[in-house]
C-alpha cells in the first residue's frame, strides 16, 4: 500500500470536513491494530490515513446519568478507569470483555472500543456488547450529529451504517435502573483466537431477590449481534433452572448463522447455546446483591 | 538484494497434507506382527525444491522404534495447486509417529491392555541394537524402556489414571496420551545437498584466541555456541576466547550449513578433531621446550600445565612457539560411521548415521460440549547421547513441544476449493500461545552414540512429532468411553466436536 497522505486534525469539524472531501479513500487510524496490519499488506490500494489521536476523543465522561465513551478510549481505560475501578461497575460487560481481550497488554492499550465497532467483525467482543447495553453510536456528518442505536448500527459483517463522510465520536451508555447482575462469557479456540462466540447476559432483580427481567445477546454467531428473548424462561425462579431452554431459544434465534475460516456456521450454533448456558449461571450466581440464589 | 515479503505472503509457503489407510497384524499380547501403510501425499506444486521427498521419509521412517520386521508401504505423491511441501523443523519424520502411535493404542484398546504396556512389548532393546529396521535403518543405540520409565515417573502416570477415574465418574473427560518419537539424524546422501560430512577449520593464535570457520551454519539454535563449547574444551581455552564464524563463504572452507541435526555433529566434530591437532603440535613443542612427555601436560584455562600441576605458559606463548608467525591452524572434515550409500540385497540404503529418541507424555481435558482440549500436563524424556549444551538442547525441544501442540490442536493451513489459502494471517491461523501451554517438563536420558566423535547424535528436530501423537493418543483416550476414534490432526475444537457428533450419530 502507498498512504498519499497523512493527516492528524485536532478539530472535529476539520476530520469530518476530511471525510467530505476524500470519503473512500481515507482509512480512519483509531488504535490501529487492524488497519495498520492491513496497510502493510502488498498490493492494497493507496489510502490517505486519517488519525484521530488528536481530536480528544479519548475518556470517559458522566452526564445525566449517560456513560459518554470518547470513541479512541483504549480497552485498558476500562479496566483502570476511575479511582476505585468505578468504570467497571459502570459498564461490567463492557469491562469483563475488555479484560478478555487477545493480544496481552499491548493490544489493551492500543485497541479502542470504538476502533472495534468500527470495524465489525462478528468474531470479535465490542459489537455485541454495544448491543446488550443499548448503547447509542453518535455519529458527525456533514450535516451534524445523528445518534443511531447500536442495534441498528451493525448492517453486515464488518460494514457499518456510518457513512464515508461521517465519524464515530462517541458512543454513549444509558442508565439503566435497578439491581442488575450480568455474566459475559467469550469461547475461543486457543489464545491467539478471535472469539468464536460471545454471550451476555443482563438479569434484573427486585428488591425481594426474586428476577425480574432478563436479556441475552450473541456475537460471532450471525452476521450482526443477536437478542435472543430469554425473559420468559428464566424470570420469577433460579434462572438456572431455564439452562436448557435458553440453549434452545439461542439455536432458535440464529437462523442465518455465520462462518469464517476459523469456525463454520454449524460450529458457532452448536456452541452458541452452551456459551449462553454459562453466561446465565454466571449472571445467575452474581446476582441478586447480598442474596445468593 | 532485498527481499520483501508480507504476512499473507509468507504463509504461502508450505502446504501439507497426508492420508495413512493402515492395515495392522498383531497377535493377542499385543506385539506387532505386521503392518501395510498405503500413504497419499499432497506434496503441492512440483517444484525444485526437494520437499515432495518426505513423502518418502513417512513410510522410511514408520516403523520408528518398535521391533517389526514384516513392514511394506506403498506412496503416492500427488502434486496440487497448493503450495510446495517444504521441510519445517524435521524433514518429513513427524507423521510416522502420528500413525505408529495411534497404532500401539488402538492396538491397545482392543486388547484391553494399558497402552504403557503395549509399548514395552514392542519397543527394542538396548540389548538388541544396532537393530536394522525393516526399511533398512541402522539404530545405533538407545534404551527406549528406561526413557519409557523416566517419562511415566516425570509425568505422574499412576496418579493422573486415579484422577482420570475419579473424573469420570464426575463426568470430565480427561486422557492420557503416550508416544515414541525416534529422529533419524545427519542424513548422508550421495551427489545431493544431504552429503553426510562437513568441514572446520580452527586457528589458534598467539594471543590465545582460537576461530573456527566451519562449513555448518546455525538456524539461531544455538549450535554456534556448541561449537566455541568443543573447541574450548578441547584446547583449554575459555568460551570467550572462541570466536565460530559461518556462513561466510569466502572464509570458511566449503560446506553444507544446516539440516538434518547436522551442525554441531559434523561441524562441531570436525572442529573437535582439527582442535585436537593443534593441541598435539601445542603439546609437542611445549614437551620439547620443558623436557617432559607430551601426555604428561595438559592445556587447561588458557595456559599448558605440568603433570605437577605447575603453570608452564600461557597458550598464546606455545602457539608463538609453534610458529613464530603467531598462529597455527588446521582444516578436518568429519563424518560419522553407520552410514551406506550402497543398497543392500532388500535394496535398503541407511542414510542416517544416528537415531535420537524421546517419548512424550500428555494429559489433556476435553470439553465435549465445545470440543476444546486443555492440555493439563505434558512431559517428555529425551535421548540425544552426549550433551554439548543441556540449556540449547531443552530450548529447542520447548520451542519443538510447543510447535508440536500447535500442530495437534489449532495450527491448520485452510484453503478453499479452488486452493486459495484462507488462513493468511495470525488470526486463522492459530499458533498456541503462552496461556495455551502447560508446564512443559524435560528430562533426559544420555545413551552416547557409539558411531559419532563425540557420542553426540543431534538435537534440535526432535520433538514435533511425538509431541503431536502423544495429544491425538491423549484426546482418543478422553474420549474414549464415547467411542471416538482420533484419526486426523488438528484436534481443533471444531473438528473434535464433529468426531463426537459424528459418532452420535452412528456415522
Amino acid at each position: 500500500v502507498t498512504i498519499v497522505g497523512y493527516l492528524a486534525p485536532s478539530e472535529i469539524e476539520h476530520a469530518v470536513a476530511i471525510l467530505a472531501e476524500h470519503g473512500d479513500e481515507v482509512s480512519v487510524l483509531s488504535g490501529g491494530t487492524m488497519l495498520l496490519p492491513e496497510l502493510g499488506r502488498i498490493g492494497a490500494s493507496d489510502r490517505i490515513v486519517l488519525d484521530i489521536a488528536r481530536l480528544g476523543l479519548r475518556g470517559v465522561t458522566l452526564r445525566d446519568g449517560e456513560v459518554r465513551l470518547g470513541v479512541a478510549t483504549p480497552y485498558c481505560d476500562l479496566l483502570e478507569g476511575g479511582a476505585n475501578g468505578e468504570l467497571a461497575a459502570l459498564l461490567p460487560i463492557l469491562a469483563s470483555a475488555c479484560a478478555g481481550i487477545t493480544g496481552g497488554a499491548a493490544i489493551r492499550r492500543q485497541g479502542t472500543i470504538g476502533g472495534s465497532a468500527c470495524y465489525a467483525n462478528p468474531s470479535s467482543d465490542v459489537p455485541a456488547c454495544l448491543v446488550s447495553m443499548r448503547a447509542r453510536l453518535l455519529l458527525h456528518g456533514p450535516a451534524g450529529v445523528r445518534a443511531v442505536p447500536a442495534g441498528e448500527f451493525f448492517a453486515d459483517a464488518f460494514s457499518t451504517v456510518c457513512g464515508p463522510d461521517e465519524l464515530l465520536a462517541e458512543i454513549v451508555f444509558p442508565h439503566q435502573p435497578g439491581i442488575h447482575s450480568i455474566g459475559y462469557r467469550k469461547f475461543k479456540l486457543c489464545e491467539s483466537s478471535w472469539p468464536i462466540v460471545t454471550a451476555a447476559v443482563t438479569l434484573q432483580w427486585d428488591d425481594a431477590g426474586s428476577c425480574v427481567a432478563a436479556e441475552l445477546t450473541i456475537g460471532g454467531a450471525t452476521r450482526t449481534p443477536q437478542a435472543v428473548a430469554i425473559a420468559d424462561v428464566v424470570c420469577g425462579r433460579d434462572p438456572r433452572l431455564g439452562l436448557d431452554d435458553v440453549a434452545a431459544r439461542t439455536g432458535e434465534a440464529l437462523t442465518e448463522p455465520w462462518g469464517d475460516v476459523l469456525a463454520n456456521a454449524d460450529y458457532r450454533v452448536a456452541v452458541a447455546g452452551v456459551i449462553a448456558g454459562r453466561a446465565l449461571v454466571d449472571a445467575a450466581e452474581a446476582g441478586p446483591p447480598g442474596r445468593s440464589p | 538484494v532485498a527481499w520483501i515479503e508480507d504476512r499473507r505472503e509468507c504463509f504461502l509457503a508450505s502446504g501439507r497434507q497426508q492420508r495413512h489407510r493402515v492395515e495392522v497384524g498383531f497377535g493377542s499380547d499385543g506385539r506387532l506382527c505386521a503392518i501395510h501403510d498405503d500413504i497419499v501425499t499432497d506434496v503441492g506444486a512440483a517444484t525444485a525444491q526437494p520437499g515432495w521427498a518426505m513423502s518418502g521419509l513417512a513410510a522410511l521412517t514408520l516403523p520408528t522404534g518398535y521391533r517389526l520386521q514384516a513392514f511394506s508401504a506403498r506412496v503416492r505423491a500427488v502434486v496440487t495447486n497448493k503450495p510446495p511441501w517444504i521441510a519445517s523443523r524435521g524433514f518429513g519424520k513427524e507423521a510416522a509417529n502420528f500413525v505408529m502411535e495411534r497404532v500401539l493404542d488402538m492396538v491397545a484398546n482392543r486388547l484391553g491392555l494399558d497402552p504403557v504396556e503395549v509399548r514395552r512389548r514392542n519397543l527394542l532393546r538396548s540389548d538388541e541394537m544396532p537393530y536394522r529396521t525393516a526399511t533398512g535403518l541402522n539404530i545405533d543405540s538407545g534404551d527406549y524402556h528406561r526413557v519409557l520409565d523416566h517419562v511415566l515417573r516425570e509425568l505422574g502416570y499412576e496418579e493422573w489414571r486415579r484422577r482420570q477415574a475419579v473424573g469420570r465418574r464426575e463426568g470430565r473427560h480427561l486422557g492420557v496420551g503416550l508416544a515414541f518419537e525416534l529422529t533419524p539424524e545427519a542424513s548422508n546422501n550421495a551427489g545431493v545437498m544431504g552429503t553426510g560430512h562437513d568441514t572446520s577449520t580452527v586457528r589458534l593464535d598467539c594471543d590465545g584466541r582460537a576461530v573456527v570457520l566451519t562449513g555448518v551454519t546455525s538456524p539461531g539454535g544455538g549450535n554456534d555456541t556448541g561449537i566455541a563449547q568443543i573447541v574450548a574444551d578441547e584446547l583449554g581455552l575459555t568460551l570467550r576466547a572462541v570466536d565460530v564464524i559461518q556462513g561466510d563463504t569466502e572464509r570458511c572452507p566449503p560446506g553444507f550449513g544446516n539440516y538434518s541435526g547436522r551442525s554441531t555433529l559434523l561441524g562441531g566434530s570436525a572442529a573437535a578433531l582439527a582442535a585436537r591437532e593443534l593441541r598435539a603440535r601445542l603439546l609437542a613443542v611445549v614437551a620439547g621446550r620443558a623436557e617432559a612427555q607430551p601426555d604428561a601436560l595438559r592445556l587447561d584455562r588458557g595456559a599448558v600445565w605440568s603433570a605437577s600441576g605447575r603453570r608452564l605458559m600461557e597458550i598464546g606463548e606455545a602457539v608463538a612457539l609453534a610458529d613464530p608467525g603467531g598462529a597455527i591452524e588446521a582444516t578436518c572434515q568429519y563424518q560419522p560411521e553407520n552410514t551406506s550409500l550402497v543398497r543392500d540385497d532388500q535394496g535398503r540404503l541407511q542414510p542416517y548415521p544416528t537415531y535420537s529418541n524421546a517419548i512424550m507424555a500428555a494429559v489433556v481435558d476435553v470439553d465435549t460440549s465445545t470440543g476444546r482440549v486443555q492440555v493439563l500436563d505434558f512431559a517428555v524424556c529425551h535421548d540425544c547421547g552426549v550433551m554439548i549444551n543441556p540449556a540449547l538442547v531443552e530450548g529447542q525441544m520447548r520451542g519443538a513441544v510447543a510447535m508440536g501442540l500447535g500442530g495437534a490442536l489449532s495450527e491448520a493451513l485452510a484453503y478453499d476449493e479452488q486452493g486459495a489459502l484462507t488462513s493468511d494471517r495470525f488470526k486463522t491461523y492459530l499458533l498456541p500461545r503462552a496461556p495455551d501451554l502447560p508446564q512443559i517438563r524435560i528430562v533426559h536420558e544420555v545413551t552416547p552414540s557409539p558411531f559419532t566423535l563425540l557420542g553426540n547424535k543431534g538435537a534440535g528436530e526432535a520433538g514435533v512429532g511425538g509431541t503431536e501423537a502423544a495429544v491425538a493418543n491423549a484426546v482418543a483416550d478422553a474420549l474414549a468411553p464415547l467411542g471416538v476414534k482420533v484419526r486426523s490432526l488438528p484436534l481443533s475444537a471444531p473438528a473434535v466436536l464433529a468426531m463426537i457428533n459424528s459418532t452420535k450419530r452412528g456415522t
